[in-house]
């Protein structure tokens, strides 16, 4: 059996785990952005919050993959749930980062003439901070997308759908056609996810900075 | 290729070694052992065993894989190992079809000596091969003894086991035709994972290697292949024929350890490492003198 | 219509402002000028609350601002700073209608007060209003910055060093259209700055801040006429007033004891005075030293009898300037009638002083001896 037959035997398996895998990955960059942007928010003001929160989020990253989803099976059970919830903590560093970084870049006596022609605390962060750091949070976005697609492929070894599926049982049993059905659509969501989210950046750059 | 260049660096590697180690030493062989706790254990049993009863020096070399570990056998870069009866028959002479234990016990003896000068020794008396196993609250419930029980109670489980098995022809889709099963869901969870899924009742039947200690730490239930289907991996020490030669000694001397370790010895040897955290070469020496070897 | 109360600010053993009190009059543009780091910056701030005085209070309309919702109380205060006080990301018209929007004022009369705010500003509403700052240039933008103070029309505007990341040129016509734009609107506006060309330019009133304390808050004549101290006079440079011509007034100038003589002073008499008192001319005063005529030497000497009052032959047509009157008019005075010299007459008619050819040549010429003087000293 060549590569061509496999592929054509398997395109109804690959399009469906592919299918899964995109589902899983954006519904993890959901929840990641949910709770990061908030949390880098809320670091932004309250100081003291940022050691605890990006030492946690750190610690988090420097679990290895199979040790977390060895402490997420008791508690979440297998399958999908602990998949999502490793991408999403795997993903959240980046976009924590990425918010304060892009909340603390910005020009002080903006802010300080948003306070000082009467804005509330809420409208100086959403009228002001929010759009100015939208690129750059949306930069840390882009790069959680794209590591999630890498991240749900390790889904399958709880005995979740996706790609890695695939992958895995490609490599375990030596057929290299199956890792490449895998690996290949892999390769190019990750593109996608790429090129999706510099969209998504361009469209969130206030006109102003386009020019330059 | 890739392999060739471990090998060669391997080569290099030890060279290098003898050298440095002078023409002093020259009473000593190379002890083997794959990547892996069981092959840990018994890489310091044979040094210890060795070091204990002749005046040999034993250099000990670990962590190598599967074929890097054969490789190294042919070329003298290593003179004793432990190896499976099952691995040398399919993965390193290319067999594909399935024979009895002692059938293939003696045509990889014979193939070993004839086309690659190294001896299999007596086995060691257990067999690491692949198992099934479930929960102890479900082999209870259900009085499960043999594979053929749990075909007759699989409706109501779910499986969870690594890729190589869950996808392999001769994995799991040929053991559900041998004994007529079928599983309520089939899910592919890897690694120490399963053991941590089947401990939370996510899974209630898995596969493992029959002498893996985790199978103790998580009480585990072992079922009998009753009808034999996964291939025998009876454990032998290997040795070049050369350094038999050299040192006739070590033969007699390792043969001593045949069957000395049935499954449940070896499964307690192995989960004295991986479940309580002692150091393999302990582990090794304890077992060589409860059996009065040193 | 702004009063600072006993104000202090300290920042933990630094005290920056130290009990400082004045009032600011409605309608007036108030400098606070100082060199850097005197707290200039943070008594303006103090006003709209962006800093919270360590004591003392700020009144506005005799309301403590303390006691105000500080949102409330900045939107009601315009609020302009350098350049990069606009948002970069919004347009001159978002940058503008920010606040009104978030009154939630009427759409249609928001948008009307823009372009009425944009020809304020001298800005072509069509051309400017839905560009973003960074394609304007730094007069254009803060010409927006200046817009968007007066958005809410507030009485009374913070202008924090509006005009000094600008180039020169750029400055000094936007000091010129501000003057103009204060002349026509009357607001209460504080402006901080460092620059003393500024401060002239500009203010009704300058409040020289020096350490924490004021220490001269007067008009701007008065402060660079009457410096109160060495510091005041250093600060704002000796000869500043020679560079705004217009403060320099006949008074200043003028020959306070002039040579008089009154009209029934015979003709022979009058001469005598003269010769004593080295003058060429005479003016010939009535009561309560009223001024009736001048007569020169010469014309004295074309006289026959000499025994005559003074008045038969003195003229009564003659050019005069009053004591307020500035040296730029004096000069154009004496120019234009080729005099020797002109009297400072009041209101009244009275004599008050005299500006002779000489007096004025004497008064023109301080500010270089003035500096030939530091130079050698």
């Amino acid at each position: 059996m060549n590569l061509f037959t496999f592929l054509v035997q398997s395109a109804g398996e690959i399009a469906t785990r592919l299918f899964q895998h995109l589902q899983l990955t954006l519904l993890s960059i959901f929840i990641a952005t949910a709770l990061g942007v908030p949390l880098g928010v809320l670091i932004s003001y309250r100081r003291r919050m940022k050691k605890p929160v990006m030492g946690v989020a750190n610690v988090v990253q420097a679990i290895p993959s199979i040790a977390l989803l060895g402490f997420l099976i008791p508690i979440l059970g297998i399958g999908e749930k602990p998949a999502v919830f490793m991408v999403v903590v795997y993903s959240l560093l980046p976009i924590i980062k990425n918010t304060v970084t892009g909340l603390s870049g910005i020009n002080a006596e903006t802010l300080e003439a948003a306070k000082g022609i009467g804005m509330t605390r809420i409208q100086v962060l959403t009228k002001v901070k929010l759009p100015l750091a939208l690129p750059v949070i949306m930069a840390g976005v882009r790069i959680s997308a794209v590591t999630s697609v890498g991240l749900v492929t390790l889904a399958a070894f709880i005995g979740a759908n996706g790609l890695g599926y695939l992958i895995y049982s490609g490599i375990r049993t030596l057929n290299d056609y199956q890792i490449l059905a895998g690996a290949v659509p892999a390769c190019l969501l990750a593109l996608l996810m790429d090129f999706l989210f510099s969209l998504v950046e361009k469209m969130v750059t206030p006109a102003c900075f386009k020019q330059n | 290729m890739k392999k060739k260049i471990i090998a060669l660096l391997l080569g290099a590697a030890v060279l290098l070694l003898c050298i440095g180690c002078g023409p002093g030493q020259s009473r000593s062989i190379v002890v083997g052992a794959k990547a892996y706790t069981e092959q840990d254990i018994l890489g310091n049993a044979l040094q210890i065993l060795v070091e204990e009863n002749t005046d040999i020096r034993v250099e000990y070399k670990r962590e190598l894989s599967s074929n890097v570990l054969f490789a190294a056998m042919q070329s003298g870069d290593v003179d004793l190992c432990v190896d499976y009866t099952g691995t040398v028959y399919a993965n390193y002479l290319g067999y594909n079809d399935i024979k009895t234990s002692d059938e293939v016990y003696d045509i990889s003896a014979q193939e070993l000596d004839r086309d690659y000068g190294l001896l299999m020794l007596e086995p060691l008396g257990f067999n690491n091969t692949y198992t099934i196993t479930v929960r102890p609250d479900t082999a209870e419930q259900y009085g499960l003894k043999t594979y053929s029980d749990l075909a007759k109670v699989s409706q109501g489980l779910v499986l969870g086991v690594n890729f190589e098995i869950l996808n392999r022809a001769d994995g799991i889709p040929n053991l559900k035709k041998t004994y007529d099963m079928e599983f309520k869901d089939e899910v592919a969870i890897e690694g120490t994972l399963r053991y941590t899924a089947i401990n939370s009742d996510e899974i209630q039947v898995t596969n493992a290697f029959s002498t893996d200690g985790l199978l103790l730490e998580y009480e585990l239930v072992v079922l009998e292949d009753d009808k034999q289907f996964f291939p025998p991996y009876h454990a032998a020490p290997i040795i070049r024929a050369e350094a038999a030669e050299a040192y006739p000694e070590l033969v007699e001397l390792v043969n001593r350890l045949a069957g000395s370790l049935d499954d449940q010895t070896m499964r307690e040897l192995n989960y004295r490492v991986d479940g309580q955290r002692e150091n393999p070469a302990d582990v090794a020496r304890d077992f060589l003198t409860s059996r009065g070897l040193i | 219509m702004i009063r600072f109360e006993g104000i202090t600010k300290r920042y933990d053993q630094q005290t920056v402002i130290s009990d400082i009190s004045f009032e600011i009059e409605k309608g007036e543009l108030v400098v606070i000028i100082g060199s850097s780091g005197c707290g200039k910056t943070t008594l303006l701030k103090i006003v709209n609350r962006l800093i919270r005085p360590t004591s003392g209070r700020v009144y506005i309309n005799g309301a403590d601002t303390a006691a105000q919702d500080e949102i409330e109380l900045r939107r009601n205060i315009g609020y302009v700073i350098q350049q990069t006080g606009l948002f970069p990301h919004m347009t001159v018209r978002e940058n503008i209608e920010i606040i009104p929007r978030l009154k939630r004022v009427n759409r249609a009369d928001v948008e009307a007060r823009s372009v009425e705010l944009m020809r304020m500003v001298g800005l072509d509403p069509a051309q400017f209003l839905d560009r973003y700052p960074s394609q304007l240039s730094g007069g254009q933008q803060q010409r927006v910055g200046v817009a968007r103070a007066f958005a809410c029309d507030p009485e009374v505007i913070l202008m924090d060093e509006p005009f000094s990341a600008l180039d020169p040129l750029t400055r000094v016509q936007l000091q010129d259209e501000l003057a103009d734009l204060q002349a026509r609107v009357r607001k209460t506006i504080v402006f901080v700055t460092h620059d003393m060309d500024e401060a002239v330019k500009i203010a009704d009133r300058i409040c020289l801040i020096h350490e924490g304390g004021v220490v001269q808050y007067d008009t701007v004549e008065a402060v660079m006429k009457y410096p109160a101290n060495e510091f005041v006079a250093d600060f704002i440079g000796r000869n500043r007033i020679w560079s705004s011509p217009a403060f320099i007034r006949a008074r200043d100038i003028m020959i306070q004891t002039p040579v008089c003589a009154s009209a029934d002073t015979t003709v022979m008499r009058c001469i005598e005075r003269m010769r004593t008192r080295k003058v060429d001319s005479l003016l010939i005063t009535g009561e309560n030293m009223r001024m009736l005529g001048i007569i020169s030497a010469r014309e004295m000497q074309t006289c026959e009898d000499r025994g005559v009052p003074v008045s038969r032959v003195m003229r009564r047509q003659f050019e005069k300037v009053s004591p307020d009157e500035n040296i730029v008019e004096v000069l154009q005075i004496v120019n234009r009638g080729g005099l020797s010299a002109v009297p400072v007459l009041d209101e009244a008619g009275t004599v008050v002083g005299l500006i002779t050819r000489s007096s004025l040549l004497t008064t023109l010429s301080r500010p270089y001896l003035d500096e030939t003087e530091a130079a050698t000293s």
